[in-house]
Order: C-alpha cells, then sequence, then structure tokens
C-alpha cells in the first residue's frame, strides 16, 4: 500500500505536464495525422515565454503561465500557416513532413539559443513549502502544478468534446471533404485546433520549466515519451491520452522506486516499444478519429 | 607554392578530422538512403545504430583487451542484432510508429550508456583506444584511406542493390507496400533483413569511428548525428546513392571543414555561436528542400527517369 501511494503521488506530481503536453500533441495528430516533432520546442518555447515574462516583466507565475500558453498557441498557429499548410498543400508525404517537422524542431531549438542565450535560465519564484502525504514529499508548488494540470486538461477535454469548435475539429478530422460541404472553415477551425495544442505544449512546458529550468533541450528531452504516450493512448481518443499521461507517470515513478532512474526509463520504453508492436496497425485508423 | 600548401593543409590533424567526420555522415548517409531512400523505411535513430557499434568496439578493446577484428565484428554484430530487433517491431508499423520505434531504439542505447557505467565509463567517458596499428606519423592518413575505401565500398554495394532484383523488391516494399504484399512479396522479411544489414554496417562504421575519437562520451550519440545524415542525404537526393556524397560534402564539408579550417572565426564564436547558426541551416535545408526539391540536389531515381523517358516515346 505505501508503495502504491508513494508511486501515484509522485508520478502524479512529477509526471502531470506529461498529459498537458500529450493532449496538444494528440490534438494536431487527431486532424493533420502526422506526428509533429517540432512540437517538443513548443514546449521548450512554453518554458523560454513564462521565464522572460517572469524574470523580465516580474509578472507572477500564474500571469506568466497564461501569456506562456498563449505566445506557444500563437507560434503553434505561424508553424502551421508558414510550414505544414504549404506541406498539405503541395502533396508532401507523411514520412518527408516528420522530417520537415524535425528540421523545424532544429531550427527552432537552436534559433531560440539566439534570443534566450545558451545557457539554462531559470524562473524567479518564492521557494516553495515542503508538504507530506501518505509519508510521500512533495512541494506546494508540485501540488498546485498537479491541480492546475488536471483542471486544465478537464477544460481542454470538455473544449474538444462538447463545444462547438471541438464538435467542428472531430468533423473535420474524421472527414475533411464531408466537414467543408457542411460549412465548417476547415483554415479557421484548423487554426483553433493548433492554436489549443501549442497552449497545451506551452504550458507543460511552462509547468516543467518552473520545475527545472528553460533550457533548449527540455522539450527535445520529454518528446519521445509524449509521442509513445500519444501513439498508445490516442487508440482509445484524449480520455485514452490522459489515462496513458497519467499511468505513465505512475509506472514511470513505481520503477525509480524499485531500480534505478535509467534503467527505469530503459524498461518503460521497451514497455511501450512492446505495445506498440503487439498493437501493429489494427487501431491505427481508430487513433486518427 | 609552398605558402599556398600552407594555406590548404596549414593543419592537417584539423583537416584530417575533419574529413574522419564527412566521411563518417558520408557512409551513415548511403546506408540511411538503403532504408529511407529505397525501403521507405524513416529511420530516426542513426546514432542509435552507430553508438550500439562504436560501444560494443570500445567495451571489448578497453576492457578485455579484445584484438581489432574481433572487436570490429562484434560491433558490426551489435549494429545488426539492433537493427534486427528494430526491423522486427517496425514491420507492421506506419510511419508515426516507425518514428517512434527507431527514436526509442537510440533513446534506449543513450540511456544505457549512460546508466551501465561499469562497463561504458558512463559521462565520465571509456578509452582509450587506439589505431590497430602504428606507422608513426602518418597512421591517422591511412586510417582515413581505410575510411575512404570503406565508404567506396558502400557506394559501390549501394548502386549494385539499385539493379539488382533485390534492389527491385526493396524499391517494391518502398513505393508500393500493400501491391507488393498483394504481389506475395516478402516485405516483412524484407523490413527485416534491410534494417538488420544497414544497421550492422552503422555499427561497423560506429566500431571505425572508435580510434579516431580515443575517448568516447555520450554525448557523441546526440541527435546532433542523425540531423547531420538526414540533412546530408536529403539535400543531395534520398534516392540516389550519391545523393548522401554530396549532401555531406555541401553541409559537413563545408561548415566542419571548410569554414573552421580556412575562416578566421573568433574562438567564443566557434564555441557557441557557429555550431548553433550550423545547426539552425540544417534545420533550415531540411524545410526548404523537403518542401521545394523534394528529391534533393540529384533528383528521382535513375530507374525512374529511365521509365519516364521511355513512357515519352
Amino acid at each position: 500500500m505505501d508503495f502504491v501511494a508513494k508511486a501515484v503521488i509522485i508520478g502524479l506530481t512529477e509526471q502531470a505536464p506529461l498529459v498537458l503536453a500529450a493532449m496538444g500533441m494528440a490534438l494536431i495528430y487527431n486532424l493533420s495525422k502526422v506526428i509533429n516533432v517540432a512540437f517538443a520546442e513548443t514546449i521548450t518555447l512554453g518554458a523560454y515565454f513564462g521565464m522572460w515574462m517572469n524574470t523580465t516583466f516580474s509578472a507572477n507565475f500564474y500571469v506568466s503561465l497564461a501569456i506562456a500558453g498563449i505566445l506557444a498557441g500563437v507560434l503553434s498557429c505561424a508553424t502551421y500557416l508558414v510550414v505544414f499548410r504549404t506541406a498539405e498543400r503541395r502533396g508532401v508525404g507523411t514520412v518527408e513532413v516528420i522530417i520537415i517537422s524535425l528540421g523545424l524542431s532544429v531550427l527552432l531549438r537552436y534559433g531560440l539559443q539566439f534570443v534566450f542565450g545558451y545557457e539554462a535560465r531559470f524562473y524567479d519564484t518564492p521557494p516553495p513549502t515542503f508538504m507530506k502525504l501518505f509519508g510521500v514529499g512533495f512541494t506546494s508548488f508540485q501540488l498546485t502544478a498537479f491541480i492546475l494540470v488536471v483542471v486544465l486538461a478537464l477544460l481542454f477535454y470538455l473544449f474538444v468534446q462538447k463545444t462547438v469548435w471541438g464538435r467542428q475539429v472531430r468533423a473535420l478530422a474524421s472527414d475533411a471533404d464531408l466537414a467543408k460541404v457542411s460549412g465548417i472553415n476547415p483554415l479557421l477551425t484548423t487554426l483553433v485546433m493548433w492554436f489549443m495544442a501549442g497552449a497545451a505544449g506551452g504550458l507543460a512546458g511552462a509547468f516543467w520549466g518552473v520545475g527545472s529550468s528553460a533550457k533548449p533541450g527540455l522539450g527535445w528531452d520529454r518528446f519521445l515519451l509524449t509521442l509513445l504516450v500519444v501513439l498508445v493512448g490516442g487508440t482509445r481518443g484524449l480520455r485514452g491520452v490522459i489515462l496513458a499521461g497519467m499511468g505513465t507517470g505512475v509506472l514511470l515513478s513505481a520503477l525509480k522506486l524499485e531500480i534505478a532512474p535509467l534503467r527505469a526509463e530503459i524498461v518503460l520504453l521497451v514497455a511501450f516499444i512492446l505495445v506498440l508492436k503487439l498493437r501493429g496497425n489494427r487501431f491505427r485508423e481508430l487513433a486518427k478519429v | 607554392m609552398s605558402a599556398v600548401w600552407d594555406y590548404l593543409f596549414g593543419s592537417p590533424a584539423f583537416l584530417i578530422f575533419g574529413t574522419y567526420t564527412l566521411m563518417m555522415i558520408v557512409g551513415l548517409g548511403i546506408l540511411l538512403h538503403l532504408q529511407l531512400g529505397v525501403t521507405g523505411i524513416g529511420n530516426f535513430g542513426v546514432a542509435g545504430f552507430w553508438g550500439a557499434g562504436l560501444y560494443t568496439f570500445g567495451i571489448l578493446q578497453v576492457h578485455y583487451d579484445v584484438g581489432f577484428w574481433l572487436a570490429l565484428l562484434a560491433a558490426t554484430a551489435a549494429g545488426g542484432v539492433l537493427g534486427a530487433i528494430a526491423g522486427w517491431v517496425i514491420a507492421d508499423l506506419d510511419d508515426d510508429g516507425v518514428l517512434a520505434a527507431t527514436l526509442a531504439v537510440a533513446t534506449i542505447v543513450f540511456l544505457a550508456i549512460e546508466s551501465e557505467k561499469d562497463f561504458t565509463g558512463g559521462r565520465v567517458g571509456l578509452g582509450t583506444i587506439d589505431f590497430p596499428f602504428d606507422i608513426g606519423e602518418r597512421t591517422d592518413l591511412a586510417w582515413l584511406a581505410i575510411l575512404f575505401g570503406v565508404t567506396g565500398l558502400l557506394l559501390w554495394y549501394a548502386r549494385r542493390v539499385h539493379r539488382s532484383p533485390y534492389g527491385r523488391l526493396l524499391i517494391a516494399t518502398g513505393t508500393n507496400e500493400p501491391l507488393a504484399r498483394s504481389l506475395r512479396k516478402p516485405v516483412k522479411r524484407t523490413k527485416v533483413g534491410i534494417m538488420a544489414l544497414t544497421s550492422a554496417g552503422m555499427g561497423a562504421l560506429g566500431g571505425l569511428y572508435g580510434p579516431i575519437v580515443h575517448f568516447l562520451f555520450p554525448t557523441q550519440l546526440t541527435v546532433a548525428i542523425t540531423v547531420s545524415v538526414i540533412t546530408a542525404l536529403v539535400l543531395g537526393g534520398q534516392q540516389r546513392p550519391w545523393g548522401a556524397f554530396i549532401g555531406a560534402v555541401l553541409t559537413v564539408g563545408l561548415f566542419d571543414i571548410a569554414i573552421k579550417l580556412y575562416v578566421p572565426l573568433p574562438r567564443e564564436v566557434l564555441e557557441h555561436a557557429f555550431p548553433v547558426t550550423k545547426q539552425i541551416i540544417f534545420g533550415a535545408l531540411l524545410i526548404f528542400v523537403l518542401l521545394f526539391r523534394p528529391l534533393g540536389i540529384l533528383g528521382r531515381m535513375r530507374r525512374e527517369r529511365h521509365v519516364k523517358g521511355l513512357s515519352r516515346v
């Protein structure tokens, strides 16, 4: 019981932003049917935007967080308009789009170093207070981040499932031609979705950034895990992504309690690969709707 | 004459190391060409397969005093086994799954090297690894000649594959997998086979890189290697065996040899701004080439051009 409680509390508090990031990536995957590697940099830039607002303009963390989300959303839309829409119009193949997104990822990751500097940058936040639950220690900040992530994930979920915009996004993802015939504006709907996805990624990055630091490799270091959560959990829609994200956090912390952290990550990756292999392409179409 | 020689080859060690890197990228690019350009497998974990060979070679040489040839064979086998496993995993996955699986393989190799410090030295490093022969000052030049030979062999093999029945099978698998399957072509076996074969080549190149750097660090296996190889191949032409060579000369050759050797950049620029600018240009190249000239400088396969020409007649 003690072990389970520890695994759950540590997993949920430490990996909460993973759920947000995975939801953002899944939104793009659902609509564009392609994995956007540059999403890693949306996460990274979210962390930098938050840090920039927090340290340069002395904004408190929550204001920085909101602005980081908005700016990351705008950046996400810009990447769609400049790069991915052009690729779509030119009929570029799936592998090539993935490589293009890798190029964009590299471009942004190194480009941001000219703007924000080469070294890691830190948020200026008051020191957190330490708490304990079931004998497991965590910071007030981790608790706040967890609660905020749960609320935001719920809002994202409700937006996609219950609002008119969400229905339009899902309609466009299911059958673009039919959606257009029924009066949906594909560009506007796509931009709304890319904005939401970017905002989710940016917020995740800001949470990760304030927990450690804003550095160029922040998003890339977490990209693979986010991608695997989307590919495995995405077969069950956004609910599946949320569950897979939380499950991954808990499993990773459980493994880290038993074995060395790096070996724990290896075991988790091997488990994900096996799931991908066993699942094959059977749920592929389901995953994209 | 002497002044010209001094200007061109004033820092021979630097020039030789830059050419080592160039040859390594060309070799990896030719192997990636067989995976991506011919068979349609987007391998985003090149650094992992290469690193598996590099570290297998290093561990055997440093810890077990294994001879050069046996260590190189083991490095090749390590890359091959890893490639066969990766091929088995991705055989029935779509492109997104292939991206995730190959990236995961590279990450696992990286994490294993960082975690198994007793064998790999972790972040402290593993060394030293020496050349298998010593002919004095010309040892590094002789090693460079060997690398040229290996790269030439890979190029020769890639060209042969294009003209062979096996090459047609690979092209059929890459161009239209469902059709190849319906024609009873062994698509799954083909993918596993080509991944094992080409990854074995990447492992061998990793083994050959060991004596060049003498000391191995996990930071040598970052995604930058994969990005350099993909950029070179995409720029030169992913469907052509010479594509990786042309692309590598224009990217790695320009940045890691020409500019570093002949442009007097201040030290602080060389340390930070230069590598960052190089990566920015690589990223921009990937985007622009694939958007506006998807088949790179050399264009489509010779076979396709020939068929297109016939259809016009």
